[in-house]
């Protein structure tokens, strides 16, 4: 992957692998977001509640959550197309919100799923784990995340 | 019509507008987000400085969570949908 400046905003250089595994992950994490169950960690994660308190939860819920989805949806969709487009991929400046939200989403899903507790970037893990795969996408899309933030700064 | 007693005895009533104690978002510590994220959306969201939004970033990093924010309820409840947007961690409460 290689990233930097161009014209309008942000290019980025993704490895054919790199494309087609972002690529999935967005088409899982759209599948996902559909449901609706509270009770998944990731889930809860993505929609928090904003109440100590239940009742006020649930009533501030029925005009939050529709809203957060919808922006979900967009902007996970905007990641999607741009990755069909090619490898090379030029990110507007009014599409980097998008890409830092939506490549957030990813990243809260992969790290609630995986428990991680303290390091930014996954921190090590043992080459037996059998989630060593998962550990390492995660750490790649905090990289990913962190050098657009970087290039934008 | 509406006078003093009818308001008291309707405290549904908007007295809110000026009395209410305003309500504070409070933005919590999570292991996931990346600090520089965190600072980019305080920057974004409520149009702070770097500097006062990585001040607030690394209060919610070393004290587990920080006030960002103060106001009226509307306002409040908007902001923490962008925050929740954005992937934060943050919810509302009364000033006491």
């Amino acid at each position: 992957m290689k990233i930097g400046k161009d014209a309008v905003g942000i290019k980025l250089d993704l490895l054919e692998g790199e494309r087609d595994i972002l690529a999935q992950l967005i088409d899982d994490f759209r599948e996902f977001v559909m449901s609706e169950d509270l009770r998944d960690s990731a889930v809860a994660r993505l929609f928090p509640s904003a109440y100590k308190e239940s009742e006020a939860s649930a009533e501030f819920r029925k005009y939050s959550e529709p809203a957060l989805r919808e922006t979900k949806e967009r902007d996970s969709a905007l990641m999607r197309a741009a990755l069909d487009s090619g490898n090379v991929i030029h990110i507007s400046e009014s599409d980097i919100d998008s890409w830092l939200r939506g490549l957030n989403d990813l990243r809260l899903t992969l790290g609630t799923r995986l428990e991680v507790t303290g390091d930014e970037y996954g921190g090590e893990i043992p080459e037996d784990d059998p989630r060593s795969f998962l550990y390492s996408l995660y750490g790649w899309l905090g990289w990913l995340q962190g050098s657009l933030l970087e290039v934008e700064f | 019509m509406s006078n003093l007693s009818t308001i008291i005895a309707e405290p549904e009533l908007d007295l809110q507008v000026g009395l209410a104690k305003p309500w504070n978002i409070i933005v919590w510590n999570d292991p996931i987000n990346l600090m520089t994220y965190v600072t980019r959306v305080f920057m974004t969201v409520f149009g702070y400085s770097k500097e006062k939004s990585e001040r607030l970033m690394m209060e919610v990093h070393n004290e587990g969570k920080s006030l960002v924010a103060t106001g009226a309820r509307e306002a409040m409840e908007h902001a923490v949908t962008r925050l929740h947007e954005f992937g934060l961690w943050a919810t509302l409460e009364q000033s006491s």
